[in-house]
């Protein structure tokens, strides 16, 4: 069976491998270049933080890799993404729509804009495992109800025929959760979904999503603004910048030993509630480029070159502020250190 | 220097923007904006609701400095509203924590991050990730996590408004006796049936 030979090739090399990933949009006023040579794998049962500020490129990269923009205006473009063995640039619509909520699943940041707010709970979980042949129309219920259970909603019976406006944002974001696990997927890509929820109900979230990662095993790619989050998720983290990976390392490294300026930046930008009180906070000056006026293109040139940084407010009386990031570079490659010194 | 440019450059802009439009400035740009106008009329007490928190951490640092610094200049008061424990330590002197309409506890910021009296303000702390992944295992392993969601302010519980949310709570007045704010030392108040006296 071909399922059978694809789970054994996802097994053998990574689920899911990115290669010099692009995609920019046409608008009116001109080209935006949101991803600019994205590159990265993950292995099953593995979960991949991808940490970077707004328009970093973060969500569009997933976006893409669910095949989820329009084309035009977005136009993507890579040399290699390989999940399970399939190229998801490559298949047709209708294959996409096999792969795409079964295999590949994806939980969004606003939970009331991802549930349609007319159907009943049970009905939307219904669609899902219809549309993808999980079980036939007299095991829906049963199934949801299970599925419910599982993210850990109390009386799930009850649940089950409560629209959206009648849940809180937390149980709304765990259905979600519950929809994207519906169909047993191998990869599950998480896009803020904690940003909108109170720290407590967060806290409930983050705790599901590691309950989730060890019973289920299946790989996840967790996007995020939040250092905090990633750090109690996340076995490797990508940082991104301007559409293009910063530092890509093992979760204990990249926190303990960050190498890129950039991250460093972002560790030290942050409050804190463990340790001692910092003095002031190292802000970053300035803030990232505008997707729009930058004009990266593939003959991006690589080694040491300063990243543009947009100074605060054009004409500031300030000096513009130094730039001191650089083009990307892996982290953990020779003589990272020392390129900086 | 006319007031409106001087109170620009207060906050780091350039004056030569001002007769631009707010969706000319970014979100960091546009909070400056926003401090300059509450500046404006120098006073002594600025209310800043969530002031950061749809901002990106690299500006939102930018905005906390500002503030900082501008407290420091001009001798302000200021009431710091946020649902963020870190920013309001690394801000703010005193930290009062509420819960569905009520203070539960008030004190000193180091105080309150130290030696927490309320089982809510424990909760809020404990719940709140650590960008460190060692530690982030320590906390995720020693802290309880708070149960359901927060209530309905239309419909708040009889007693304690917290004790729903609270498993270990005390049977006997918690669900029926609301706790006041009392002094549980100087300078710190609680309301909780477990420190009433």
């Amino acid at each position: 069976m071909p399922a059978d030979a694809e789970g054994t090739a996802a097994r053998a090399g990574p689920l899911l491998e990115v290669d010099d990933l692009h995609v920019g949009f046409n608008s009116r006023e001109g080209s935006v270049h949101a991803v600019n040579g994205v590159s990265f794998a993950v292995t099953g049962r593995e979960t991949l933080g991808i940490v970077g500020e707004s328009g970093s490129g973060k969500s569009v990269t997933a976006l893409a890799l669910m095949r989820l923009l329009p084309e035009p205006p977005a136009r993507v473009s890579a040399r290699v993404v390989r999940f399970g063995g399939l190229d998801l640039l490559a298949i047709d619509e209708r294959a996409m729509r096999r792969v795409r909520g079964a295999r590949l699943a994806m939980v969004f940041q606003d939970p009331m804009t991802s549930l349609d707010p007319v159907m009943t709970v049970e009905r939307q979980l219904a669609e899902m495992l219809l549309a993808h042949r999980i079980c036939g129309r007299d095991e829906t219920r049963e199934r949801a109800r299970a599925l419910l259970d599982m993210v850990g909603i109390p009386e799930p019976g009850t649940r089950l025929r409560a629209y959206p406006d009648e849940l809180s944002g937390g149980m709304r974001q765990r259905v979600l959760i519950a929809m994207a696990l519906s169909c047993g997927p191998e990869l599950l890509i998480a896009d803020e979904p904690t940003t909108a929820l109170d720290v407590t109900v967060q806290d409930q979230v983050l705790d599901l999503m590691r309950r989730l990662k060890r019973e289920i095993g299946m790989a996840i790619i967790w996007i995020s603004h939040d250092l905090g989050t990633v750090a109690g998720l996340a076995d490797r983290v990508l940082i991104m910048y301007a559409g293009r990976v910063m530092e890509e390392a093992p979760v204990r490294d990249l926190y303990r030993r960050p190498r890129h300026p950039y991250t460093r930046a972002l560790l030290r930008s942050i409050p804190r509630l463990d340790g001692g009180r910092s003095a002031a906070l190292h802000a970053i000056e300035g803030m990232p480029p505008d997707p729009e006026r930058l004009s990266v293109s593939r003959t991006l040139p690589t080694g040491r070159r300063p990243l543009p940084r947009a100074a605060p407010g054009a004409g500031n009386d300030r000096p513009p502020p130094p730039c001191r990031l650089l083009a990307p570079r892996r982290a953990g490659c020779t003589g990272w250190n020392r390129d900086l010194r | 220097m006319p007031r409106d440019a001087a109170v620009m450059r207060l906050v780091g802009l350039d004056p030569a923007l001002a007769s631009r439009y707010p969706h000319e400035f970014s979100g960091g740009q546009r909070q400056r904006i926003n401090i300059a106008r509450a500046l404006a009329p120098e006073p002594e007490f600025v209310v800043c609701d969530e002031p950061v928190s749809s901002l990106d951490v690299s500006i939102q640092a930018q905005i906390i400095n500002l503030l900082e610094e501008l407290q420091r200049r001009l001798g302000l008061t200021l009431l710091f509203i946020s649902h963020d424990l870190a920013v309001v330590r690394h801000l703010c002197n005193r930290i009062a924590v509420m819960y569905l309409g009520r203070l539960v506890e008030v004190t000193e910021r180091e105080r309150l991050v130290a030696h927490p009296r309320h089982p809510y303000t424990c909760a809020l702390l404990s719940a709140a990730p650590v960008p460190d992944p060692e530690r982030e295992a320590e906390r995720t392993a020693r802290r309880e996590v708070l149960e359901g969601d927060p209530p309905s302010p239309l419909s708040p519980p009889a007693g304690c408004r917290f004790c729903t949310r609270w498993m270990r709570r005390r049977g006997i007045d918690c669900a029926r006796v609301e706790p006041g704010l009392v002094q549980v030392e100087t300078g710190h108040h609680v309301a909780c049936h477990l420190h009433a006296g």
